[in-house]
């Protein structure tokens, strides 16, 4: 085993779902020659060619349409957004046609692509290249949409996403992409789409969480009091998501808070705090928090971090919702 | 007639300055004169001088991801002559700050646009021009709107200029605003910067048209190329266009054949999927050194102008780049204030609070730190 | 990186020289210390994840420090240059908080927290309307433990109701509100035991005030008399000049009892003036195990003790993460069995008087009672009597058997997550309608995950009600380090013996494991013996 950023993990997962499954077929702005603006799909072209890495035109649209069409003809398209903000003119062909598809057809016609698209702020980029999108797309029936954070987890979704017989969103933390390492086994493996991930456990409260913030969470929960112990719940998957494990969860702690960089409202915090009321609804100890994004134009990066869920607003939730 | 052909086409291509500086005199008649050409050259080197300096401020932890012009700004000065400032509109991407700078805007305001500050984008009132577009391709709608509105209120003396790239003619967006423009028959002036490159995909690649102006054919719509890195000829097609539009003559194409001499961002690392022999040839064709080669050979430029010139650019960036990084921070909770109109109370409630907890919202819900077991 | 730049002037922190990068290698310094340097001019070939770079001075000065080698990797955010000017530090990473204008920051004013400052405005909250402030896991407490939540006078934060409140309440007999008038007479001293467990103020096992009735005779219904808790609270209506009682703890007329959430599963309201202060919501049943069991309590059903594959179609196998919860209990399971020396004695008695007695309390009391309390009481009477000797522990660091004076019942219960083990504390002092309520109490606690840690341990004995599902006799395994384990088999319709003639009755069968380092073989068959007497003379029980 190797340790592995999570820009080595997802490329090391793409690598062998190429070499493993001749149907895969990856495509987008600049990910082949250039390997990615974030070098997500470095080397990739060089080893499985350019008919299988393919850079593509300009057009994001383009590239969802087509990949839809690669899809229903029976190819595993792995198409990339190259940033959040450039999903808009992609919308319509995600929404209106791929998650459509199968039920359109009664499952007669289906679409299993993986999109990829780096997601979050965080790293200074341009304007529209620090959005967190997955809302709007777990708010749309059809589509699954998975943000793993690790490495390990973003390989094992990654590959589970390629093979799944539906469109997914794979939505990658920029933010984190070569900021933590760790140990990636070599060979492959799945994780299935659906299942939340216990970070650390703990009585008091409950944090649930996703992408980027995961570390930011870690972070504010070290400069908590010793004897506070957090659960912190990575969920991984978007939709569907592990509300067993959340609600196993909040029924010990009877406390929560919910951390993401997306804006607060229709945030997936808040389909999450309503599904704790509807099934932990006797065991809370004080109300649901939601530590999000505002209710703005994610800032340019002057003010991302004040946008941002940061460590230190993620303490005070934490702290208000224990002292309730 | 059962078989015959209802359409032909051909492109033209414009040249007037050659790479050399060689100037054809019949073609430029009635374009520039010479004070227009010095004050185009300086446009373009005090703009090349400030490129090189973001580069350096970016590389230096100064500034976040900054695209260079470097390569294209005849295309740029060249047709911010021909438009009138004040009076038409200019709807940029990012590679043309120097169209903006001669329309008015005060050049600190690019710079701390790429310092990651909006109000960066708080163009003063006066000034026609939207902000930078970052999407790529989607804000030439926009031009047909305005000048769409343009011709809705009769303002027959108007015209709309939007700057784009080769790849973002790949866009559907695209498409769409030239259809519109072409069915409204608005006053808008599609320019295209062809700078051969979209990121680390080729001209060729983005698409199989032998040209870029050629897309203007299905629209029915004039068109042509020119060498974007000669003033005469990118000014000329200009005019062409803009009096045309104020005439009622609709929307027009233009092609400017340039070059991103630079990276695409400080992010990108052009080296990885571009030789540098092609670089090099082109380097030969960089607008500044042909347009110094013509004032020098027509005897109204001579080296200590370029010094006196460089010293000013440097002297002016300085200047700029010191007023933009001393610009007070933006307030914390700037991002709010420009939401909308008036600000829904939930709203002011985040800014006022900074949060988006409930209990951090509303004090009432909160109270002592107790002992977090207390409770339980 | 871009907007994080060093509060000292004469210190230059690498920067992300792209878009999100961690680090880069130096290539090579094109300056040396002592030079000195314009602002942008070159002082270093870097090498990123993402392209090759020259870094540029950011100010004019003289170098006084080059940090790095030629080759090393060098983190953004760490010290690159020092200038002429600058002590000497060597690199710091990027989240030293001194080195970073974003670390340096104040802390920004907390406009929205009022930790530490609250004010005024909480000070009437709470009464206003007479509905207590309550946190919803509070207000399940109170309808668990019987307790109208309006009448508790909150000391939380605001006034508002916190559990301890909800305990003290049902410790001081329900109510805890100042009546509005003044009260003659002060109740008196309320418990000051916060301990959730009973608390014990009874010296012994308090008496059901029910007739002593026989099997089979018919019940003479006579006045109801509420069976009494711990503590008596006054009788509001027993004062004279009071009127009625303003907080009473009965509602009347009848009220809807507690106050439920407007929606989901709410038992019928006792009958008024009728009914046994300490009133928890029964289940259906009474057993902790019953299955289906759609109450407050339990917004998470009980988990269908069989347990089906998990191998989906077309899979060939499962796998299942055997830890968590279900590791620790495997973990102890295999401690015991390596510890203790295992040996199981088995009988069978005759319930079926208890079957009637049950119903009968169950009709009388309007708590639902299953064979379980008795078990219960019966274990616990042999265990405070004649067989202390099994109401012990093996500590085996101090060589020491620890035999107890109170019986502290643990109760096996199955839950989602596997097997729990709540403790009944003082069982032996307990009554088998408060033996009921606290089995159910524990149970459905143990089931939501709520129950404290201290409720799940310093049990002396354990009882398993295997029987709740299916089975007769069981081989239980002792819940270490206690000595015996009391298995609890279906009771059945089955032939007894009574005066020389089968009849069909109902038969329960017991299985008692012990630990034979400690308990010899007929001390245990003694004891089984005992309860199995107990419980074919239930009225001992009561």
């Amino acid at each position: 085993m190797a340790q592995q950023t999570l820009v080595g993990a997802i490329n090391q997962a793409l690598d062998q779902m190429l070499e493993s499954d001749p149907d895969v077929i990856l495509l987008g702005e600049d990910v082949g020659l250039n390997g990615g603006v974030f070098r997500v799909t470095d080397g990739l072209q060089a080893k499985h060619g350019k008919d299988r890495v393919v850079d593509t035109p300009l057009d994001e649209s383009g590239i969802m349409g087509t990949s839809i069409g690669l899809a229903i003809a029976g190819m595993k398209a792995v198409p990339e957004i190259q940033f959040d903000g450039f999903l808009g003119p992609a919308y319509d062909q995600l929404v209106n046609h791929a998650a459509r598809m199968r039920t359109r057809t009664r499952g007669a016609v289906t679409v299993p692509m993986t999109v990829r698209v780096p997601v979050g702020g965080g790293i200074h980029a341009p304007e529209l290249h620090s959005d967190s999108p997955e809302a709007i797309y777990s708010h749309s029936p059809g589509v699954k949409v998975v943000m793993p954070v690790t490495p390990y987890d973003a390989k094992g979704l990654l590959i589970s996403a390629i093979k799944d017989p539906d469109p997914v969103m794979f939505f990658e933390p920029k933010r984190v992409y070569r900021s933590f390492k760790e140990e990636v086994p070599e060979e492959m493996y799945e994780i299935p789409i659906g299942e939340a991930k216990v970070v650390n456990e703990g009585d008091d409260l409950t944090v649930v969480t996703w992408g980027a913030p995961v570390f930011q969470c870690l972070q504010a929960m070290d400069n908590l009091p010793e004897d506070v112990s957090i659960e912190l719940i990575d969920l991984r998957s978007i939709y569907p998501f592990d509300m067993d494990t959340i609600a196993q969860s909040v029924q010990k702690t009877g406390r929560c808070v919910i951390v993401h960089e997306a804006p607060l409202t229709c945030g997936m915090g808040a389909e999450i705090a309503a599904r704790i009321m509807e099934e932990c609804f006797l065991y809370l100890q004080a109300p649901v928090q939601r530590v999000a994004g505002f209710d703005t134009i994610m800032p340019y990066y002057k003010l991302e971090l004040e946008y941002l869920p940061e460590a230190p607003r993620i303490q005070k939730g934490i702290e208000e919702c224990l002292a309730y | 007639m059962p078989h015959h052909t209802v359409f032909e086409a051909k492109i033209e291509h414009l040249q007037i300055l050659d790479e050399n500086g060689k100037l054809d005199k019949k073609l430029a008649k009635d374009t520039l004169s010479d004070d227009q050409v010095v004050h185009l050259y300086e446009q373009m080197r005090i703009c090349r001088e400030l490129d090189e300096i973001a580069f350096k401020l970016q590389r230096s932890g100064r500034m976040g991801t900054y695209p260079q012009n470097k390569g294209q700004e005849a295309n740029a000065v060249g047709s911010a002559l021909a438009m009138v400032k004040g009076n038409d509109w200019i709807v940029p991407s990012y590679r043309e700050n120097a169209a903006l700078f001669m329309h008015g805007l005060p050049m600190h305001y690019v710079i701390q646009y790429w310092m990651g500050d909006e109000r960066g984008s708080q163009f003063p009132e006066e000034l026609n021009m939207t902000p930078l577009s970052v999407p790529i391709g989607t804000h030439m709608l926009h031009a047909t709107g305005i000048a769409w509105a343009m011709k809705n209120r009769k303002e027959a003396d108007r015209a709309v200029i939007t700057y784009f790239g080769d790849g973002a003619t790949s866009e559907g967006d695209f498409h769409n605003a030239m259809n519109f423009a072409s069915v409204m028959q608005v006053p808008t002036i599609f320019y295209c910067q062809n700078n051969s490159w979209a990121i680390s995909v080729p001209r060729e690649q983005q698409m199989n048209s032998r040209t870029v102006a050629q897309k203007a054919l299905a629209y029915d719509m004039p068109t042509i190329q020119v060498d974007g890195n000669d003033i005469f000829a990118v000014y000329k097609a200009t005019m062409d266009a803009r009096k045309r539009a104020i005439e009622g003559g609709g929307p027009s194409f233009i092609e400017g054949v340039t070059y991103r001499l630079g990276d695409h961002t400080t992010a990108d690392d052009a080296r990885r999927y571009r030789d540098q022999a092609e670089v090099d040839a082109w380097l030969d064709k960089d607008p500044l050194i042909r347009t110094r080669k013509y004032m020098e050979d027509q005897g109204f430029w001579d080296d200590k102008k370029q010094s006196e010139l460089e010293t000013r650019a440097q002297r002016i960036v300085k200047e700029v780049v010191d007023a933009a990084i001393s610009v007070t921070a933006p307030d914390k909770a700037d991002f709010f204030n420009d939401m909308y109109a008036e600000l829904p109370e939930d709203l002011k409630l985040q800014r006022d609070t900074m949060r988006t907890s409930s209990i951090g919202r509303n004090p009432s819900q909160v109270g002592l730190k107790a002992q977090p077991t207390e409770a339980r | 990186m871009a907007g994080k730049v060093s509060s000292d002037p004469n210190k230059f922190i690498l920067p992300d020289l792209g878009e999100g990068l961690e680090e880069a290698e130096l290539i090579k310094w094109v300056v040396s210390e002592g030079d000195t340097v314009e602002e942008h001019q070159i002082l270093a070939e870097m090498e990123t994840d993402k392209a090759l770079v020259e870094v540029p001075s950011p100010r004019a000065g003289t170098i006084k420090t080059l940090h790095g080698s030629d080759g090393d990797i060098i983190k953004v955010g760490a010290v690159f240059v020092t200038y002429e000017g600058g002590d000497d530090t060597p690199a710091r990473s990027e989240q030293d908080p001194e080195l970073t204008t974003e670390a340096k920051e104040e802390e920004p004013k907390d406009a929205g927290t009022v930790v530490g400052a609250v004010s005024d405005t909480l000070a009437g909250m709470g009464s206003g309307d007479g509905k207590a402030l309550a946190a919803p896991a509070v207000r399940r407490l109170a309808r668990d433990l019987g307790i109208d939540i309006d009448t508790v006078q909150g000391t939380g934060i605001g006034g508002r109701v916190t559990a301890k409140d909800v305990r003290n309440a049902s410790e001081n007999g329900g109510s805890t509100k100042p009546a509005s008038a003044p009260a003659p007479a002060a109740p008196s001293t309320p418990s000051q035991s916060s301990q959730p467990a009973p608390s014990r103020t009874a010296e012994v096992r308090k008496p059901l005030n029910l007739p002593s009735t026989n099997v089979g005779q018919s019940y003479a219904p006579q006045q109801p008399q509420a069976p009494q808790p711990s503590y008596q609270p006054p009788y509001p209506q027993q004062q004279p000049g009071y009127g009625y009682a303003p907080q009473p703890m009965y509602p009347y007329p009848p009220q809807p009892y507690p106050a439920y959430p407007p929606y989901g599963y709410a038992p019928p309201p006792p009958p008024p003036g009728y009914g046994y202060p300490h009133q928890a919501p029964m289940p259906q049943q009474g057993l902790p195990t019953a299955p289906g069991y759609q109450g407050p309590g339990a917004s998470r059903p009980i988990p269908d003790p069989a347990q089906q594959g998990q191998v989906q179609p077309g899979q060939s196998e499962a796998h299942i993460p055997f830890k968590g919860i279900r590791r620790t209990i495997a973990n102890r399971l295999r401690e015991s069995v390596n510890t203790a020396v295992h040996f199981t004695v088995v009988d069978e008695a005759d319930v079926t008087s208890l079957d009637a007695l049950r119903k009968e309390v169950s009709a009388q009391t309007g708590v639902k009672l299953s064979f379980l309390p008795f078990v219960c009481a019966a274990v616990a009477k042999s265990l405070a009597g004649r067989f202390g000797a099994m109401n012990a522990i093996v500590d085996e660091q101090r060589e020491e058997i620890v035999q107890y004076g109170a019986v502290h019942l643990g109760i096996a219960t199955d839950t989602e997550n596997g097997l729990m083990v709540p403790v009944i504390r003082d069982a032996d002092r307990m009554n088998v309608v408060e033996l009921g309520q606290s089995i159910v109490n524990v149970a459905t606690a143990a089931r939501d995950r709520s129950i404290p840690r201290d409720q799940l341990m310093g049990s002396t004995f354990t009882i398993s009600n295997v029987g709740s599902h299916a089975g007769r006799f069981a081989t239980p395994v002792i819940n270490a380090p206690e000595v015996a384990i009391l298995a609890v088999g279906k009771a059945y319709d089955g032939v007894v013996v009574r005066d020389g003639q089968a009849m069909v009755g109902k038969v329960m069968p017991l299985s008692l494991a012990c630990d034979h380092r400690v308990v010899d073989g007929a001390t245990a068959a003694l004891a089984l013996a005992e309860i199995v007497e107990s419980l074919q003379n239930p009225e001992s029980l009561l």
